[in-house]
C-alpha cells in the first residue's frame, strides 16, 4: 500500500510544478524594425503631397518681390504651404577623406488655417528632417529622416533668432547673430556637428528673392542662399570621428505652389568653384521630356555681386547615367554645363554615384566634383545636385 | 488474447452507460473548473497588456507620474535636448457615453507620426483606410476620433457620424473619421473598448493641458546608455519602469486572489478524483469474476492492469477533452466576474478577451489524465493484486479493506498534524496556507471511513436494542461495505466541510468588514468629487465647492481626502490625503494603541500611517521610514501608525493634507465629508448639497455608502461562492454516482431481500434511509473538518493573501445549513436507485448476475 501512495503523491507534486509553471503567452505584436520612419507618412514616394491639401484655397502665395527681413525671415512662414531651410556641403578631415553632406529641414502646413488650443500639441504644422552623408573613400552613402509635428516644441523655427530643430536635429545660432550657426544632427550609425560661418552673405535668388517656377502667377517661391558658408566641425561615421572643414550652402524657400502640370521635376546645382564665385542652377523638366523655359538661376561673383541667368543662358548636356539598385530609377549621372555669356564650360561628376535618398520622399542629392575652364583658365570646385521628380 | 480482452471491456463499460457517463463527467467538470479559472485568469492579466498594445505597439519601458505629475515639456526634453528616440507620448482617460447606459471607454491620445515600431497593429496593417491622410485627418481636424469596427456597429455609429461623450470638461462630440479593424479576436475585444485619438484632442477632451499620461518608451540599442540619459533628465516624482515589471506587480498585485481561485479550482479537481476512483473501483469490483475468470484462463496480471488503465485513459481522454471545452465556455463566464472583481479592489481592466494558449489545453490535459491516473491506481492495483481464486470471492475484499483501515488512519493522522504544523509555520507563504488546507480535508477524507465505521458501530449498539432488523439493516449495510460506502461519504464530507469553512470565512470577513467600515464612516454626508485629479487645474473648483457647503445651513464642519498615487518605496502607492477633524479621527482603527499625540505628527511632521495591509505585505513596522519621491528628491516619511483597512488587498498610505501639500501639487479633492450640526435635517442638507454639484458629483449618506461598501463586498465574493457552488455540484455528481454504483452492484443482495418478503416500498425506505444515513455522517463529520479549514483560512491563508486580521464570527446556521446539505445531496442520490431497485422484479434481480 505504501509505495502507491508516495506514488499518488509524487504524481501530486508533478502535477502541482505543471500547474505552476509559467503560462506562455500569446503574442499577436509583430516586430516591426525601423531603421527609420520609411512610409510613416508617405507610400506612393511623394511625401508631403499626399498629406497635404491640394488646394491653395487659404494659403498666401508668392505673387510678388516683397522685402526681407531678419531674422524673422529665417523663421516659419506658416502661411505658406511648404519651406525648407537646406544645407549642403562639401567637407574635408584633416587625414584627407572627403565628404559631403546634406541636412534639410522641411516644413509644411496640411492645412491652412492656425488654430487655437489650450493644447500645445495641436497644430496642423509638420515638420521632416533629412540628413544623408557621402563618405567618398568607402562608397557609402547614408540617410536617415525624422518627422514630428510643429507642437510642444517638439519641431519649430524662430523668428527671434536663428534656429530652426526637429527633435535634436538642429541648425541654431550660436549667438546674436544669424551666423556662426550650428548643425547638429545624428543618426544611428553617423552624426555631424558643424560650425557654419558666412563669409560672403546672403543673395535673393530670382527677382529680388521671388523665384518664379512657371508662368501662372503664384507658382512661385520666395528664395534666399547664403552660397558659401566657411564649415567646421566633427563628423563620426562607422564609430570613428574625423574633423572636418570645408564649405556648406544654405538655401532657404517657401511656397504653396511652385510647379505646374506639366512640369515633372528639376535638376537643381549649386557650385562653388575655386575662384571664390559659385553658380546656381535649376532646370525645370516637363512631363513631355522637353526643357522647360523658365529654368533659372544666378551666377555670383567673387564680390557677392548676382547675375541672373535664364534657361536659355545655360546648357546643360548629361553625359552619364545611373540606375539605381534601390529604386530601379535612372537618374543622369554626369553633366557639361556651359554658359557661354560667361565663357564658362564645366564637367560635374558626382563624388559616389549612388547618392540616392530611399527615405520616403525619394530623390537624389549628392556632392560633386566640378573641373573645367572659365575664360580658358583652368576652375575647379565642389558642389551638390539634386535630381528631383524621376521614376522608374 | 489483446482484442478478446478489449472487447470485453467494451462490452462491460457499455453495459454501463450511467457509470462511464458519470465518471466522464466527474473528469470533465474537474478539469473544466480549473481550465476555466486559469483561462479567465490569466485572460484577466494579459488584457493590461494587449490593451497597451494597441495604441503603443512594442514599446518596452513606460515613463510613469504619480498623479499630476507628469509634464508634456518632459517628452520634449527627451526628444529634443536628450535626443531620444522611439518614444510614443500617450495622453489616456476615460469618458462616458452621453446615453443613457453611459458606457465607459478609455480615450487614448497618440501621437501618430512616431516611430512605426511603436505604432500598433491597426496602424501598421496594410488596410487600405489606414492611409497618411487618415492620420493627418486624425492630427489636424479637433475632435476626430477612430473607434473599432466592432463598437461602432454596436452602437450602430458609421463614419462620419458622431459620438457624444461626457468628460470633466462637460458633453463633446466626437467625429468618427476611421474605423478600426480588428486583426484579430484578441486585438478586437481589445479595441473594442478604446477610442483612439490625436494626443491634441485628448487633451483637449479630458482637459489635460500641459500633461501625459505616461511616455511609452521602445529600447532597441543601447539600452542601458538610453535609459541612463533618460534617467538622468526625470524629475523626482517620475519614474522609468519596464513594463515586464509593471505587468509583473499586477501579477504581483492579483497573486493572492490568483491563488486563492486556483486552489479552489483544484478543490474541485480533487473531489473529481474521488468520483473517477469510485468509478473505477466500481468497474473494477463488478468485474472481478470476469477478472478471475480471465486469470483462470492465463491472462497476466499486466495485462489486467494494462486493461484497467486502458479504460481509464480513454475515460480519461474523453473527460479531458469534454472538460476542455467546458472549461473555456465556463472561462469565459468566469472572466467577467474575476475581471469585475480585480476591477474593484485591484486595478482597472479595460476589456479581458478570452485568450488561451496550447500550454494551457496541454496543462489541462496533463491535469486530467494525471488525476486520473492516480485515481485509478488504487483499483487496478487492487485488481491484479488478489490470486485468481481470492478474486472470484467478494468478501475478501470487505475483509482486506478493513485492515486497510487501520494503515490509512495512521496516514491520515500525519497528514492532519502535517496540515496543520505546515499551516502554524509556514511563514507568510499563501501556498503552504492552502497546501495545509489540502492534506488537512484529505488526511480527514482519509479518516473518514474509519470513523464511519466507529459511527455506525456506535449507532448500533445505542439505538440497535430499539430497532428491528430492517431498521438496522441500513445501518449494517453502511458498515459492512465500508470500502464503497466510506469514499462517498469521505467525498462528500470534504466537499460539505469545505462549504462550511468557507461560509464561516466569508461571514468573519462579512462581519469584520462591516464593523470597520461602521466606525470608519463618522461623517453624515459623503460628497464623491470624481474626476481624473491629474492636473492642478481642477483643484480650484473643488475649493470653491468645499467653501460653499462649509456655508450651508446645518454644516457644522467639513473633513476632505485626496485619493491620489504617490512614489512610496520606488513603487506607485494609493495614499489618502486628509483634511482631519475632530470627529473622523474617530473613523481610524488603529492596530496598536497610540496617544493622542499622533495627530499632531501628523500634521506637523514628516510622516505617514499606513494600512494594516501595507504593513503586512511589507513587513512595516512603526517607527520605520518610507522612502518618497517628491519634487524636492527622495524623502523618508516615518510610518507613525498602522489603521485597519478592508478594502482591498495592497493597502494604502495616510498622509494630512497639511503634510501633503508641502511636497506635492495640490489636485483638489476626490472626496469632502460633511458633519451635520445637532438636529439639522439631513435630508434637507443633502438636497441642498446636491444643487451644488456637477453632474459627475454625488453626495451619499453613510448609510448608502455604508450599503454601497457592502454590496461591493459581496460582489468580490461572488467568485468565491460560485466556484464553492460547482465544487459542491461536482460532489453531489460524485455521491450520486458512487451511491447508484454500490445500489446496481448490490442488485442480487436487494433481490433476497425482496425475495423474502420485503416489499418494493421498504426497499425504497431502506436504500434512501441508508444514503440518508452516509449524507448524514458526512455532515456530522463536516462539520468540525469545516471549522477547522474555517480557522486556517481566516488565520493563515487571507491573513496572508490580503494582510487582514480578522475575528471569528461562528454562525450557527452554517452548520446547519452544512448538515442539510449533505443529508439533502445524500438522500436525493439514493431517490432513483431505490425506485429503480424498486420497480425490478426479484426474479430479475436475481438473475441479473
Amino acid at each position: 500500500m505504501k509505495p502507491k501512495w508516495v506514488v499518488a503523491i509524487l504524481l501530486l507534486i508533478v502535477l502541482g510544478m505543471v500547474w505552476r509553471q509559467t503560462v506562455l503567452l500569446p503574442s499577436n505584436s509583430r516586430n516591426v524594425i525601423d531603421s527609420n520612419f520609411r512610409s510613416t507618412l508617405a507610400q506612393n514616394n511623394d511625401s508631403f503631397s499626399v498629406v497635404s491639401t491640394k488646394s491653395y484655397k487659404g494659403f498666401s502665395r508668392a505673387f510678388k518681390p516683397q522685402k526681407f527681413s531678419f531674422p524673422s525671415d529665417h523663421g516659419p512662414h506658416n502661411r505658406f504651404r511648404s519651406e525648407w531651410w537646406y544645407f549642403t556641403g562639401n567637407l574635408n578631415a584633416t587625414q584627407g577623406r572627403r565628404f559631403g553632406y546634406e541636412l534639410t529641414f522641411f516644413r509644411s502646413a496640411l492645412k491652412p488655417d492656425i488654430l487655437e488650443s489650450k493644447s500645445a500639441w495641436r497644430t496642423n504644422q509638420m515638420y521632416m528632417a533629412h540628413l544623408a552623408l557621402t563618405d567618398v573613400e568607402t562608397n557609402r552613402f547614408y540617410t536617415d529622416e525624422r518627422f514630428s509635428r510643429a507642437g510642444n516644441d517638439l519641431a519649430d523655427a524662430s523668428d527671434k533668432s536663428y534656429q530652426v530643430w526637429l527633435y535634436d536635429w538642429s541648425a541654431k545660432t550660436e549667438g546674436e547673430e544669424d551666423f556662426p550657426l550650428r548643425l547638429h544632427a545624428k543618426s544611428v550609425d553617423f552624426a555631424i556637428d558643424l560650425l557654419l560661418t558666412s563669409s560672403k552673405g546672403l543673395v535673393l535668388q530670382g527677382d529680388q528673392g521671388l523665384s518664379r517656377k512657371s508662368p501662372e502667377p503664384g507658382n512661385a517661391s520666395y528664395y534666399y542662399s547664403y552660397p558659401r558658408l566657411e564649415t567646421e566641425g566633427m563628423i563620426s561615421v562607422g564609430g570613428k570621428q574625423f574633423s572636418v572643414t570645408g564649405t556648406s550652402w544654405m538655401d532657404r524657400e517657401w511656397s504653396t505652389s511652385a510647379l505646374s502640370n506639366e512640369q515633372s521635376g528639376w535638376d537643381w546645382f549649386a557650385l562653388q568653384l575655386s575662384d571664390n564665385t559659385e553658380l546656381m542652377f535649376y532646370q525645370l523638366r516637363r512631363k513631355d521630356g522637353q526643357l522647360d523655359g523658365n529654368s533659372s538661376g544666378s551666377y555670383i561673383k567673387a564680390d557677392n555681386t548676382k547675375l541672373p541667368l535664364k534657361g536659355h543662358d545655360v546648357i546643360i548636356k548629361t553625359l552619364d547615367s545611373w540606375e539605381s539598385p534601390h529604386s530601379a530609377i535612372t537618374y543622369p549621372s554626369r553633366w557639361r554645363l556651359s554658359v557661354p555669356s560667361h565663357y564658362l564650360e564645366l564637367e560635374i561628376v558626382p563624388l559616389i554615384k549612388d547618392q540616392e535618398l530611399n527615405v520616403s520622399y525619394r530623390y537624389w542629392e549628392g556632392a560633386v566634383k566640378v573641373t573645367g575652364t572659365k575664360q580658358g583658365r583652368v576652375i575647379s570646385g565642389f558642389g551638390y545636385v539634386e535630381l528631383n521628380g524621376y521614376k522608374s | 488474447m489483446n482484442t478478446i480482452l478489449q472487447r470485453a471491456s467494451r462490452n462491460f463499460l457499455w453495459q454501463h452507460p450511467w457509470q462511464l457517463t458519470l465518471a466522464i463527467l466527474g473528469i470533465a467538470l474537474g478539469v473544466a473548473v480549473v481550465i476555466a479559472i486559469d483561462l479567465a485568469m490569466e485572460s484577466s492579466l494579459n488584457s493590461f497588456k494587449q490593451a497597451s498594445k494597441a495604441y503603443s505597439g512594442t514599446a518596452t519601458h513606460r515613463i510613469i507620474a504619480s498623479d499630476g505629475g507628469l509634464d508634456e515639456k518632459l517628452y520634449t526634453r527627451l526628444r529634443v535636448k536628450q535626443g531620444i528616440t522611439h518614444l510614443s507620448a500617450l495622453v489616456t482617460g476615460y469618458v462616458k457615453l452621453a446615453q443613457t447606459d453611459a458606457e465607459n471607454f478609455k480615450l487614448v491620445g497618440i501621437d501618430p507620426f512616431i516611430e512605426k515600431s511603436l505604432h500598433s497593429g491597426w496602424q501598421n496593417g496594410q488596410k487600405e483606410n489606414f492611409s497618411p491622410e487618415l492620420l493627418t485627418r486624425l492630427m489636424t481636424e479637433p475632435n476626430s476620433i477612430l473607434l473599432s469596427e466592432k463598437t461602432a456597429q454596436r452602437l450602430q455609429l458609421h463614419l462620419n457620424d458622431k459620438l457624444s461623450v461626457v468628460t470633466v470638461q462637460g458633453e463633446q462630440q466626437l467625429n468618427i473619421i476611421g474605423l478600426l479593424p480588428g486583426n484579430d479576436a484578441v486585438s478586437e475585444q481589445v479595441l473594442a473598448k478604446l477610442i483612439i485619438t490625436d494626443i491634441a484632442t485628448a487633451q483637449e477632451v479630458l482637459g489635460l493641458f500641459g500633461r501625459l499620461s505616461s511616455i511609452e518608451v521602445g529600447l532597441v540599442n543601447d539600452v542601458s546608455k538610453t535609459l541612463a540619459a533618460i534617467r538622468s533628465v526625470l524629475p523626482g516624482n517620475v519614474l522609468l519602469v519596464s513594463l515586464d515589471s509593471q505587468e509583473q506587480s499586477l501579477r504581483e498585485m492579483t497573486r493572492a486572489f490568483s491563488i486563492n481561485l486556483k486552489a479552489l479550482g483544484l478543490l474541485s479537481l480533487l473531489i473529481g478524483i474521488f468520483l473517477i476512483y469510485n468509478t473505477m473501483t466500481f468497474l473494477v469490483m463488478q468485474r472481478r469474476r470476469l477478472i478471475g475468470s480471465l486469470r483462470l484462463l492465463g491472462v497476466t496480471r499486466q495485462q489486467i492492469f494494462k486493461l484497467i488503465i486502458g479504460e481509464a485513459f480513454l475515460l480519461a481522454l474523453i473527460g479531458t477533452s469534454i472538460g476542455i471545452g467546458l472549461g473555456v465556455a465556463l472561462g469565459q463566464g468566469l472572466l467577467v466576474l474575476i475581471s469585475g472583481t480585480i476591477n474593484a479592489i485591484y486595478f482597472r481592466i479595460d476589456s479581458a478577451p478570452l485568450m488561451f494558449t496550447p500550454m494551457q489545453i496541454v496543462k489541462g490535459m496533463v491535469l486530467g489524465l494525471g488525476a486520473t491516473f492516480l485515481a485509478v491506481l488504487l483499483p487496478a492495483f487492487e485488481a491484479t493484486r488478489l490470486s485468481p481464486v481470492k478474486v472470484l470471492a467478494r468478501s475478501q475484499l470487505e475483509a482486506g479493506s478493513r485492515q486497510l483501515l487501520k494503515a490509512v488512519g495512521l496516514i491520515s493522522f500525519l497528514l492532519i498534524a502535517g496540515g496543520l504544523s505546515m499551516a502554524l509555520f509556514s511563514g507568510k507563504s499563501i501556498n503552504f496556507g492552502l497546501a495545509s488546507i489540502f492534506l488537512i480535508l484529505v488526511g480527514f477524507g482519509l479518516l473518514t471511513p474509519a470513523l464511519t465505521l466507529l459511527l455506525m458501530k456506535f449507532i448500533e449498539g445505542f439505538f440497535g436494542r430499539f430497532l428491528g432488523i430492517l431498521r438496522r439493516l441500513p445501518v449494517r449495510m453502511v458498515s459492512s461495505e465500508i470500502s464503497r460506502t466510506g469514499i462517498a461519504i469521505a467525498a462528500l464530507m470534504i466537499a460539505v466541510s469545505a462549504t462550511i469553512g468557507m461560509d464561516l470565512m466569508i461571514g468573519s470577513i462579512r462581519q469584520t468588514v462591516a464593523q470597520w467600515l461602521h466606525v470608519s464612516l463618522p461623517a453624515d454626508l459623503y460628497i464623491s468629487v470624481p474626476g481624473d485629479k491629474v492636473t492642478a487645474n481642477t483643484a480650484l473648483a473643488d475649493h470653491q465647492l468645499k467653501e460653499k457647503i462649509a456655508h450651508l445651513d446645518g454644516v457644522k464642519m467639513l473633513s476632505s481626502v485626496l485619493q491620489t498615487k504617490l512614489f512610496a518605496d520606488g513603487q506607485l502607492t494609493k495614499t489618502s490625503v486628509y483634511e482631519i477633524n475632530a470627529k473622523s479621527k474617530e473613523g481610524f482603527i488603529f492596530k496598536y494603541k497610540l496617544d493622542d499625540g499622533i495627530w499632531r505628527r501628523l500634521e506637523n511632521q514628516q510622516t505617514v500611517i499606513v494600512t494594516e495591509p501595507y504593513a503586512y505585505h511589507r513587513a512595516i513596522k512603526i517607527g520605520q521610514k518610507i522612502l518618497m519621491k517628491t519634487d524636492q528628491g527622495a524623502l523618508g516619511f516615518e510610518v507613525i501608525g498602522i489603521s485597519a483597512e478592508y478594502s482591498g488587498d495592497q493597502g494604502h498610505l495616510v498622509m494630512s493634507r497639511q503634510n501633503y501639500l508641502r511636497y506635492w501639487p495640490d489636485l483638489g479633492y476626490t472626496g469632502i465629508g460633511v458633519y451635520a450640526s445637532a438636529g439639522a435635517d439631513l435630508k434637507q442638507l443633502e438636497s441642498r448639497i446636491s444643487q451644488l454639484l456637477t453632474a459627475q458629483q454625488s453626495v451619499k449618506s453613510n448609510v448608502d455608502i455604508y450599503n454601497a461598501s457592502m454590496e461591493l463586498f459581496e460582489q468580490t465574493f461572488t467568485i468565491t461562492e460560485t466556484l464553492r457552488w460547482l465544487s459542491a455540484a461536482i460532489a453531489f455528481v460524485g455521491v450520486f454516482s458512487a451511491l447508484m454504483a454500490l445500489q446496481f452492484e448490490r442488485t442480487r443482495q436487494l433481490g433476497i431481500l425482496r425475495a423474502i418478503g420485503i416489499t418494493s416500498r421498504q426497499l425504497t425506505v431502506l436504500i434512501i434511509s441508508e444514503t440518508g444515513l452516509m449524507g448524514l455522517v458526512a455532515g456530522l463529520l463536516a462539520i468540525p473538518v469545516g471549522f477547522i479549514v474555517a480557522y486556517v483560512l481566516i488565520f493563515v491563508v487571507y491573513q496572508r493573501s490580503f494582510g487582514w486580521t480578522m475575528a471569528f464570527y461562528f454562525d450557527s446556521v452554517v452548520l446547519y445549513q452544512g448538515l442539510a446539505l449533505a443529508f439533502i445531496a445524500a438522500l436525493l442520490a439514493g431517490v432513483f436507485p431505490a425506485l429503480k431497485m424498486a420497480q425490478t422484479h426479484p426474479a430479475e434481480a436475481l438473475r441479473s448476475e
